[in-house]
């Protein structure tokens, strides 16, 4: 065969034993279009917090596109028109705001709801010197951490659970689905008739809904777990240890964060809604007696702590999220 | 072959799905011999249970009835002897490149310290050595099914099992990773089951081809890759690979032909 073949042996060998430069070649091109788009964001993602210099921009744009117009005059006259900052645009969405509250405050028929900032001001010492302000956020905030940690706890075994064992899917999964639907604060009258009036009923609460909340979402990510992927790691030598610390955990860690975002915002809702139906301290009840007395000044400073509280939670758990996925695939 | 066991056996194989209104017959009565270190290839088309005779070798699947032996031990689970490169890549997206290489070194209890050369190693094989500490999201896919093959590579398997791992890739990606995976076989030799859809695919890589017909799932043909054993992508011009594409084609055409007509 070799007399018919041997043109083309020359040639093929010719490449071929360019062989390990030629396997390479093509990876090169292969490489640089995978650099031009998806692998160069990480860089920019990593970066994106810091403002991007001019200089850098204009780097950026010579190597990812073939516009050979980045003369560093032009470059400076693009950042010119780049956007503001975040927080300039921050402070003027902040005046924006004070501008349109005091102009319902001094609108005869919004008054009543939109009370002077000034005196929402005064209201921190106020309330601060009644010894209530501190006593009631840090009632809160135990509430809503102990019911959160708790709601927590439960759900992470559950929604593994259902998620392995069709029985226990098939058991519990409608009841979990049915009492997610009720509003909590359709029973909260009954947890209080066994728990009482405070810290432990508002807990109790405000674990059920978080741990209802958290479970769907968990159970979601451990169903999602790709099948391909066990079988790869299987052929690689994965066993039933391996495929869970290696396999299952990983890919459903993007979840649990998710559970745990989700989880802080209803725990806050809740609270606010058990608070209000009774307790001794905390944000929820203290809005509500003060609405009582027409005390409105107060009343919006705790409405804003309520506020600044979610952010918070909101926030912390969207850093711990960008933290753990960033492998994802947006 | 007198007394010399073969790599893999597959004998009188079949596999049925269970269904409502009567068992699914996917496999029927399968034999192949494949000797250490042959590069074949199985075509054939779609449903006629290629990806289910993969799944059985690599013991991630059991067969209804029959066996598979590997170095003459029955095949019962998978196995570090038999590695997987699946179309879709499967890579683990949470781990780099370089964790995603060195996988299977870990699950057989390799140190990381143990491991880093090996990996270095099969990174520079599959010239992704700038790519180490990317994540699976920032390449491309051809550079993916290049780390899952690096990967299988890495666990050192005698047997690479291959489930149409082009098949997702464009035409000239395709012909760059066929390339490449020849000049992987030939400089480290294993022993390769390379499933494809391709005509062309399956000659340019095999040293023989398994054509497989449907309906039950059987092979219909094993034939001889004539073709000098470096092979450029050139060589799918020359006379003797348009001859054999010929029949070839013909035979897996006439196999799928009602499907045609259809």
């Amino acid at each position: 065969m070799a007399t018919n073949h041997s043109a083309i042996i020359e040639s093929s060998s010719a490449r071929h034993w360019g062989g390990s430069r030629k396997a390479a070649r093509p990876l090169e091109a292969d490489a640089s279009r995978g650099a031009g788009r998806p692998a160069r964001p990480i860089k920019a993602a990593s970066q994106a917090t810091a403002p991007v210099t001019p200089a850098a921009a204009s780097a950026t744009r010579t190597t990812a596109s073939a516009i050979p117009a980045t003369t560093p005059a032009a470059g400076a006259a693009k950042a010119k028109r780049r956007p503001l900052p975040r927080a300039v645009w921050l402070a003027a969405s902040l005046l924006l705001a004070i501008g349109a509250w005091s102009l319902m405050s001094l609108n005869a028929a919004t008054a009543d709801s939109f009370p002077s900032l000034i005196k929402v001001a005064q209201a921190i010492g106020d309330m601060y010197g009644k010894g209530v302000l501190l006593k009631d956020i840090g009632s809160s905030l135990l509430s809503v951490l102990g019911g959160f940690v708790l709601g927590f706890a439960l759900a992470l075994p559950t929604s593994i659970l259902m998620a392995w064992y069709k029985p226990v899917e098939n058991l519990i999964g409608p009841w979990i689905q049915f009492i997610r639907s009720i509003p909590p604060l359709a029973y909260v009258p009954l947890v209080v008739m066994s728990a009482g009036i405070g810290t432990k009923a508002q807990i109790i609460v405000i674990m059920l809904a978080t741990f209802l909340v958290m479970t769907v979402t968990i159970y979601q990510g451990v169903v999602n777990v790709d099948p391909l992927l066990i079988k790869a790691a299987k052929v690689l030598g994965a066993r039933d240890r391996d495929l869970f610390v290696h396999i299952i955990v990983p890919a459903v860690i993007p979840y649990i964060v998710t559970a745990v975002r989700l989880g802080a915002t209803t725990a806050l809702t809740t609270l606010i809604a058990a608070e209000s139906t009774g307790a001794v301290a905390g944000l929820g009840m203290r809005i509500q007696s003060l609405s009582q007395n027409f005390d409105t000044a107060p009343m919006v400073l705790y409405i804003i702590i309520v506020g600044i509280i979610g952010v918070s939670l909101d926030q912390g758990s969207r850093a711990i999220e960008r933290r753990v996925t960033t492998w994802q695939e947006k | 072959m007198a007394g010399e066991v073969a790599k893999l056996q597959v004998s009188h194989l079949s596999k049925s799905f269970p269904h409502p209104e009567g068992d699914l017959l996917v496999l029927d009565d399968i034999n192949l011999t494949i000797q250490a270190n042959e590069f074949v290839t199985v075509i054939g088309p779609s449903g006629c249970g290629k990806s289910t005779l993969l799944n059985i070798i690599a013991g991630l699947d059991q067969p209804t009835a029959g066996e598979v032996t590997c170095d003459g031990r029955q095949v019962e689970g998978t196995g570090t002897d038999r590695g997987v490169v699946f179309q879709q890549y499967a890579l683990f997206p949470w781990l780099t490149v370089r964790a995603n290489i060195a996988f299977g070194l870990k699950m057989q209890g390799k140190s990381a310290a143990a491991s880093r050369p090996i990996v270095d190693h099969y990174l520079q094989m599959v010239g992704l050595t700038k790519f180490a500490d990317s994540y699976p999201k920032a390449l491309s896919g051809g550079m993916r099914q290049r780390v899952a093959i690096a990967r299988a590579y890495a666990a050192n398997p005698a047997v690479l099992l291959m489930d149409e791992p082009f098949g997702a890739l464009d035409a000239q990606t395709r012909a760059q990773l066929q390339d490449s995976l020849r000049a992987f076989w030939a400089t480290e030799k294993k022993t390769c089951f390379f499933i494809t859809h391709d005509v062309d695919e399956a000659i340019f890589l095999g040293q023989r081809i398994v054509i497989m017909g449907a309906n039950p799932g059987t092979v219909k043909e094993i034939i001889d890759v004539p073709l000098p054993a470096e092979r450029s992508q050139a060589v799918r011009l020359s006379p003797e690979f348009l001859k054999i594409k010929q029949d070839v084609w013909g035979k897996v055409y006439q196999e799928s032909g009602a499907v045609a007509q259809g």
